[in-house]
């Protein structure tokens, strides 16, 4: 079984409370009251849409991302057991609907790479930052994100939810559906995958080893380095 | 000693590596190029997750996805209802999977016996029927096979219909949809019609349209009198409107066509139309002029804003296309017909629809009706009316109000201050701008304004936002509810207030 992600026997009032308004809203949404339906697309869109982008990194096809993950949540309203939260719940879908995505985008030729459409948000932040450090954190940024996309579609999302998310094994053995123990496995796999081709990643945003295995990175854990946990947290 | 494992620095990050451990790992760093450049890639990869898990997701069109989304559950809900009371039409989707199954159980079956009855034909020294198989039986009729590349036919919805309008020669009504050859004449009425997402048709009175070629690929009408046309673009169909000699052919825009004898005018509020007659000659009309063509003889205007606003609200807001018969079954019908003698104009969301009693097809939810008669009557009222799906609404319109209104909230102390809030938020925004820079480049933003009421719920949600009225056009609106759309307003007590945007 499942165990219970987020809900905690000692929740304090106002998380009681927040779980009863959750409660009745769901309760609302399957009587078929439009209003409710609509409050709880609108109390969860942002949630979903920052969840799908931050997954993904593409803002294409996120309209109908958005569509799919609400169509999908409320047919499965009626299946909802309340054993985590409806933002968690939510978010499962989301992984689940990311995961679709990135298969089909593997098995379509990719598009030629165009100038990014999207303000810079990092040019609004205000404060002591320079242009040089603004442009070193996109950099960064986009280079975590072009080393996630060379993974393999369950490793990434496992390692974007544990390294990235910071989520516990537990929370994101629930969200992709999966055993703890098999979560912790591909974890392990893609730590030591993610990392290796993290630090192969020239600074001038190429791969100096793309496609490369060295006979390093096949190594036991423990084998000729410095490894005493084997990659596993 | 060895390198460091790349996912180690990543642990040594984490705070998962003991302290002597990791003043070796440095140590080694400090002699290891190699590893000391790793290190520092990723020390800097981990730090940008923090900058990755505060991204936010760029703008994207919420009502759009909302509709989109109600659409679709509200459809299966009535498709299973449906289902449901039909009894044992629930097992066919239970046992759908075994369908292909079962068809290609079928024909391995078929072939298995013409295969097993040729090979005993053969072993027998009978000769097969030669091309028996080949050869149409004599005598039986041959279902005509439909040509290749025939396009889907079109239904086309009524969105909008005020006074007796009549199809084939019969009365139109409201819930009929429209399909290829009808004959649709106004008389002294106006009908809508809307056949795609963002595309559809006004015939105005007086007026006879034929729908000639009504597919998804191409829209040919055949009009005499007056039409306005709206059509989305992208859509990759074309729409043709032919009057008397001449062609009007678009892919996306706004436009209107008058043609009564030999005079023929053209005006276009958006994108381009291409006139083409007998002649050879092609006459282009851009977004803001008006063509007039009388005999071969063709004069140019321009529009006003006044004019280009008239003709964007001639066809009133659509509905989003979820296919025709969706479309009618899941919308609902406002149908406004006044108490008094008085003519009265109503305005439904800020647009302008005309004067009652018309029937108007409007996406289910909350919308704002406002009836304005003349001086004599008095009548001058606006209120909120919620809106089932495939429901019929007629609120009934009298001197003081609509009934079947909602009430608003009174007005207390902390509303009050929530709404300067909200008005503060709005005035600072950049975005207002963005969206009338197009108008101003059109040089068609004097005078322009927009006045919205937007409704915030408790958690800073936007729990409506209505056009109250505006001169703008359509793409300016739109924008301007995208912008508003955009704003966190932040937790604070429910209210409701009214915006005005000038220019």
């Amino acid at each position: 079984m499942i165990p219970s992600v987020t809900r905690k026997t000692g929740a304090d009032t106002g998380e009681r409370q927040a779980l009863a308004d959750e409660a009745e809203l769901i309760q609302r949404c399957l009587t078929g009251d439009r209003a409710a339906q609509e409050d709880f697309y609108r109390r969860y869109r942002r949630i979903v849409a920052g969840n799908l982008y931050r997954v993904l990194n593409d803002g294409c096809d996120l309209e109908d991302l958005i569509q799919e993950v609400f169509v999908v949540a409320f047919r499965g309203l009626p299946r909802f057991r309340g054993e985590a939260r409806i933002s968690t719940w939510l978010y499962r879908i989301c992984v689940n609907i990311a995961l679709g995505k990135i298969r089909s985008s593997l098995r379509r030729p990719q598009p030629i790479p165009m100038a990014d459409p999207e303000p810079d948000r990092d040019a609004t932040v205000s404060g002591p930052e320079t242009p040089e450090r603004i442009l070193q954190r996109r950099q960064d940024r986009e280079r975590v994100y072009r080393v996630l996309e060379t993974l393999a579609p369950k490793k990434r999302v496992v390692l974007y939810l544990h390294e990235i998310e910071g989520r516990d094994l537990k929370e994101v053995a629930y969200l992709v559906g999966a055993h703890p123990v098999t979560v912790r496995t591909r974890l392990f796999y893609a730590r030591k995958e993610f990392y290796r081709r993290l630090a192969q990643w020239g600074d001038d945003g190429t791969s100096r080893m793309a496609g490369r295995s060295t006979p390093a990175d096949n190594n036991t854990p423990g084998d000729n380095a410095i490894d005493k946990t084997g990659g596993k947290s | 000693m060895a390198h460091v494992k790349p996912y180690r620095w990543a642990d040594a990050h984490a705070g998962r590596v003991d302290r002597g451990e990791v003043a070796s790992m440095q140590q080694h760093a400090e002699c290891c190029v190699r590893c000391a450049g790793e290190r520092d890639r990723i020390g800097r990869a981990i730090d940008s997750f923090a900058d990755i898990r505060a991204t936010e997701a760029p703008p994207v069109h919420w009502d759009h996805i909302g509709a989109r989304v109600y659409w679709v559950t509200s459809s299966e809900r009535r498709l299973a209802e449906r289902g449901a009371r039909r009894g044992d039409s629930r097992i066919y989707p239970r046992f759908a999977f075994l369908l292909p199954a079962l068809a290609a159980a079928a024909a391995i079956a078929l072939w298995l016996i013409s295969a097993g009855s040729s090979q005993r034909g053969e072993m027998a020294g009978v000769e097969p029927p030669a091309q028996h198989s080949f050869q149409p039986v004599a005598n039986q009729p041959q279902p005509a096979a439909p040509p290749l590349d025939s396009p889907p036919q079109l239904r086309g919805v009524v969105t909008f219909l005020q006074g007796p309008v009549a199809v084939d020669g019969a009365t139109l009504r409201f819930d009929q949809l429209v399909q290829s050859g009808a004959h649709i004449v106004t008389g002294q009425g106006r009908v809508t019609i809307q056949f795609a997402e963002g595309s559809g048709f006004t015939l105005q009175p007086q007026s006879t349209a034929t729908l000639h070629r009504f597919d998804e690929r191409a829209v040919e009408v055949h009009v005499v009198g007056e039409l306005i046309a709206s059509i989305a673009r992208g859509s990759g169909q074309t729409f043709t409107v032919v009057a008397g000699k001449h062609r009007v052919q678009v892919l996306g825009t706004i436009f209107q066509v008058r043609h009564r004898e030999d005079r023929l005018e053209v005006a276009c509020s958006r994108g381009r139309v291409a006139i083409t007659g007998d002649s050879e000659q092609i006459n282009i009309v851009k977004a803001g002029e008006v063509a007039r063509m009388i005999g071969r003889g063709i004069s140019r205007d321009t529009l006003d804003v006044g004019e280009i606003g008239a003709m964007d609200r001639a066809v009133p807001q659509m509905p989003t296309w979820t296919g025709a018969e969706d479309l009618r079954n899941a919308s609902s019908r406002l149908d406004i017909a006044p108490s008094a003698k008085q003519p009265v104009a109503v305005t439904i969301d800020g647009i302008t629809i005309g004067q009652a009693p018309f029937v108007l097809r409007v996406t289910p939810g909350r919308h704002h009706v406002k009836a304005e008669g003349s001086s004599a009557s008095g009548v001058s009222t606006g209120s909120w009316i919620e809106v089932e799906a495939g429901s019929s609404v007629r609120p009934v319109l009298t001197d003081s109000s609509i009934k079947t209104s909602l009430a608003r909230p009174s007005r207390t102390n902390k509303m009050s201050r929530r709404q300067r809030q909200i008005r503060r938020i709005l005035d600072k925004s950049p975005w207002f701008d963005v969206c009338m820079w197009p108008l101003r480049k059109q040089g068609i933003a004097e005078g322009a304004f927009i006045s919205l009421d937007i409704g915030i719920g408790k958690r800073g949600e936007i729990r409506h936002l209505n056009v109250l009225d505006s001169n703008l056009p359509g793409a300016g609106e739109q924008c301007i509810r995208e912008a508003v759309d955009r704003f966190e307003f932040g937790p604070g007590p429910a209210a409701t207030t009214r915006y005005r945007i000038s220019l």
